[in-house]
This record gives C-alpha cells, structure tokens and sequence, in this order.
C-alpha cells in the first residue's frame, strides 16, 4: 500500500484545523484521562450541571411505569416514573426519612413507591402519601417530606434529567441546533437489542473510538471496513463533520463499489425496508439534520449529545449509546440498537443480522479502550496524536475542558 | 425425538436443529464463539442456500405471532436466527470469533 499523504503541502489538506482553529492542532495531553482531580471536576462542574440522558419514554409507556437507575457520576440513584396525570418524573431514590435506598436499579410498575425501613409510603408524583407516627414527629410537614425531585425534560422521547436546583438551561436551550435536526425520526423505531459493558477506561475514551472513522478500515477490516472505505476513500473520510455548540454530527462514508456478502444479501432481499445499504427512498424520508449533505454513499451519522449521549442514526435502524463514567478509568457503555417496526417475520430476521454484526463490530472498537487507557497510564508519551480528521476526538475533550472552566469561574 | 422437528420441506436442516435451536440472541453468540469452526462452517453450507425458503416459509404467519408459532416453524425461526450469528464467522474471518474482546465481558440483554 501506499503510504497517505505523506507529500501533501502542510495544511492545505487539514480543513478541519483551517475551520477550528480553536480546537488546536498539536498533540493533545492525555492528563483528562488519567487524573483523578480531573475526574472530580468533570463530576461536580459538568455532569452535576448538565442535562443527562438517562432512557426513552418507551421503556416506560404506561401508568406506573418505573425505572430505577444507579448514576456513579451523580452520585445519586434515580427513579424515573410514570404519575397517573401520564407525565414522566423524576426523584432522588432515597427516602426523606432517613435516607435508605427505596428501589432496587432495574425497572418495574407499581401503584406507590414504598420505603421498607419504616414504611413512608410515596404517591407517583413523589407526595409523602402514609407513614406511621406522624404525631411523633416534631414540627412535621407532610408536604415538605415527598421524594427529592429532580429535573426533567423530554426531547424527541429521550429522557433528560438535571440534578442542580435551579438549571442553567432549558433542555431546548441546552441541545440548541440540535433540537430540531431529528424531528420525529425515531418514532418509528423499535427497541430490539441492548449490549452492556464494562471497561477499564476513561469515559471520554470510550467517545473517541466510536466518533472517528479513519479506524475503520484497520480495525474493522474484517467487519465493516469494506463497507465505509473503498478505491475513492481508501481510509474512510467522513462526508463532513459539524459541531452544533458543545454537540457533534458526522456524516459516515459507504462504499458504493462494497460487495455485500451473502447473509447481508438474504437480510436484504428478504426485508420490506432495506437496512444497508439504504435505498433512495428511505434515504429522501430522512429529516433533514440526518444525512445533512444528502449523500448517496452515506452509511449512518455519528452524534453526540454533550457530553456522553451517543445517537447513530442509519436508515433501517438507529443506535443510543450511553457513556456512563463510573471512575476515572472505569466506564458502563449501555448500546441500545432500535429497528424500524417489522411488518414481516423476514424483516425481524433481517434484524437479526444488523444485531449479530454490530454486535461483532462494536467488539472491535470496545477491544482498543482497555490497551489505550493502559498506554496513557503507562506515562510513556503525555500526548496524543491526532490528524485533522480526528477533529471529533479534539472537539469532545476541549468542550468538556471548556465548560469545566466555565463553570468553575461561575460558580466554584 | 422424532423425525419431524421441522416443517414439510426442510427435511435437509433436521441435523442441525439439535445444535442450533437455540431461541436467546445471547445463548447463540456464546453457541457460536464455543463452537469448532468445521461445525459452524457444516450448518452454513447446509443453509445459506435454503435461507429464502426458510423466510418465505415463516412470512406465512404474521408478525405479531412471532412468539406464539408452531413448535417446528418456532424452531425453523432459531435456525435462521443462528443463521445471521454464525454468518460472519464463515463470510468474514473464517474462525468462530474475531478475537476482538473476551465474548464473556458483553452482556447481551434480552428486549422481547
Ligand atoms: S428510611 Fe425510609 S421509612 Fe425510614
Ligand atoms: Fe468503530
């Protein structure tokens, strides 16, 4: 092979560097991913300030519909519930009384909330409904005593909380161009897979290997690499990539010469809406945020919400991907992959090659998180390089730097 | 077991219900990455052929009852599940697995 761009004039090639100048272009220092302050500060200035994606309202469509979730990284647990007025809530899952943990994480129904140390008992909407002994309590306020609430807002029927007080932004002031991009594009989706793991690295490392595509065509060349790089783009340039504010949107490269093999084959001759490589008319149906460039030889976008929601949007499927941090060098990465609502049998077996082979690929970029943490901790370099179209990897390190700093200077 | 575990016409597939009907995505992948590859490779070129008749057998009941089939279409359904996992292993890397991550460090959850 030949070696890339080794005679290109120095910067006529990096567009991204001539478009962000702000976003620098020398090494970047691998300190955010190592430090132990560091990561003190990302919880307290970033994500305790922050709106968080936490689920879709799908997961809990009825009355008394609840999900419970342990967040490290707001060192809360959180119960999200459907009230009877059908409107999505959100509460500190601890009970006011002495503060024992009420739920288990997971998910369930219920008619009330009850703490089992004494028996508070809770309303949907987090009203302190029963106790025993009121009399004996001094000065005591049964409406001053409900759940601890917390914030919430919808977008596009993910689920937002904010644990401050008082929120700095709504949710539509804090996705900002974004919020419209989507309109109404995942509706039609259903949720059909869910991986879990857990790996030994930051959590911004584990952003980075999945918003850049110049891995591609090495680390997936036995997966998917022939599908994003090919004779015109041997190493998977991305269509574009835009930053929305601290959000991100990169539209992914397809092969149009890529020789699908003979299970993608059946997958898609069988299925009533083709899942690659997207059909021309599914690819005119996409809201116009996705696929911005209209791009025939596009595969999915990439997308992160600020700062660890993950949407990969293709035509026959979407992906949420959430980045859960849970130490410095520990991160929970949730993949739930949703598919457009099969009308036939063969359309859930078509599925069901997207599922095994994402399955595989993610494999791939999660088998790197581990050896890269390693290699920062191993003190060997205390930078990292990057060439232009790694921009994206740049662009979530400064923003989580910059908003830290921000915050700090408002309020220390 | 008789000798009838599938439907009419698919006589050619019985051998391979006893490895491969196997309901849970999970349970297939961990089928998968713990098989010899010849085994896998075996049951690929038994269908690879037959998979559009397979589909066109069982898109003669509708969607919705997905979860409610016959026993033996139930069971012609896994095979072509099992179909789609095994399906990298022979078209890919010619190996039960990529080698990327331990198969045992993902936990695939359940959605139905
Ligand atoms: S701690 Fe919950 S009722 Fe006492
Ligand atoms: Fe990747």
């Amino acid at each position: 092979m030949e070696p890339l761009n080794i005679a290109a004039p120095s910067n006529l090639d990096r567009k991204y560097a001539r478009k962000y100048p702000e976003l620098g272009a020398g090494r970047l220092p691998v300190d955010d991913c190592i430090s132990q302050e560091y990561y003190g500060l990302e919880k307290k200035y970033l994500f305790k300030r922050s709106w968080i994606c936490v689920a879709r309202h799908t997961e809990i469509p009825n009355v008394g519909d609840y999900l419970v979730k342990d967040i490290a990284v707001l060192d809360t647990s959180v119960t999200v519930v459907r009230g009877r007025d059908k409107k999505l809530r959100a509460f500190h899952n601890y009970c006011p009384h002495r503060l024992n943990k009420i739920n288990k994480p997971g998910r369930g129904n219920c008619k009330a909330f009850i703490c089992r140390f004494h028996g508070w008992t809770f309303d949907l909407d987090g009203r302190l409904a029963h106790l025993d002994n009121e009399h004996l309590f001094a000065d005591f306020q049964r409406e001053k005593n409900g759940l601890h609430s917390i914030h919430l807002e919808e977008w596009e029927g993910f689920v937002f909380i904010n644990i401050e007080d008082k929120p700095q932004e709504t949710l539509k002031e804090w996705m900002g161009p974004m919020y419209d991009r989507f309109s109404g594009y995942f509706d039609g989706y259903k949720l059909t897979g869910h991986l879990s793991v857990e790996m030994a690295c930051n959590w911004k490392l584990s952003i980075d290997s999945q918003t850049e595509a110049y891995h591609a065509p090495n680390l997936h060349a036995r997966t998917l690499g022939e599908a994003v790089s090919g004779k015109e783009n041997p190493t998977s340039l991305f269509h574009s990539i835009d930053f929305h504010g601290r959000h991100m949107t990169a539209a992914t490269y397809a092969n149009p010469g890529y020789i699908p093999t003979p299970s993608e084959i059946i997958a898609g001759t069988n299925a009533s809406r083709t899942l690659y490589p997207a059909s021309a008319e599914t690819l005119d149906k996409l809201p116009e945020g996705i696929n911005s460039g209209r791009h025939r030889d596009w595969i999915f976008d990439l997308d992160l919400v600020f700062p660890n929601f993950g949407i990969f949007p293709s035509s026959g499927y979407f992906i949420a991907q959430w980045f859960w941090p849970e130490g410095v060098n520990k991160t929970r990465l949730d993949v739930m992959v949703y598919t457009y609502e099969p009308t036939t049998i063969g359309d859930v077996i078509a599925a069901e090659n997207t599922h095994v082979h994402m399955l595989d690929v993610l494999r791939e970029d999660f088998s790197t998180l581990e050896g890269t943490q390693e290699g920062m901790e191993s003190g060997v370099q205390p930078a990292i390089l990057l060439c232009d179209e790694e921009v994206t990897v740049r662009h979530t390190h400064y923003v989580v730097d910059q908003y830290i700093r921000a915050q700090r200077a408002l309020r220390p | 077991m008789t000798d009838h575990q599938l439907p009419a016409g698919f006589a050619d597939l019985e051998p391979f219900v006893a490895d491969w009907n196997i309901p849970k995505r999970a349970d297939r992948f961990h089928k998968r990455v713990n098989t010899e590859y010849g085994v896998i490779k075996k049951f690929y070129d038994a269908i690879v052929t037959r998979m559009d008749a397979v589909i066109a057998h069982l898109n003669r009941y509708p969607v919705e009852e997905i979860g409610r089939l016959p026993e033996a279409e139930s069971r012609l359904l896994n095979l072509a599940f099992s179909f789609m996992q095994i399906s990298a292993a022979v078209e890919c890397w010619e190996a039960p697995d990529n080698g990327a991550l331990d198969p045992d460090k993902v936990e695939i959850i359940d959605c139905t």
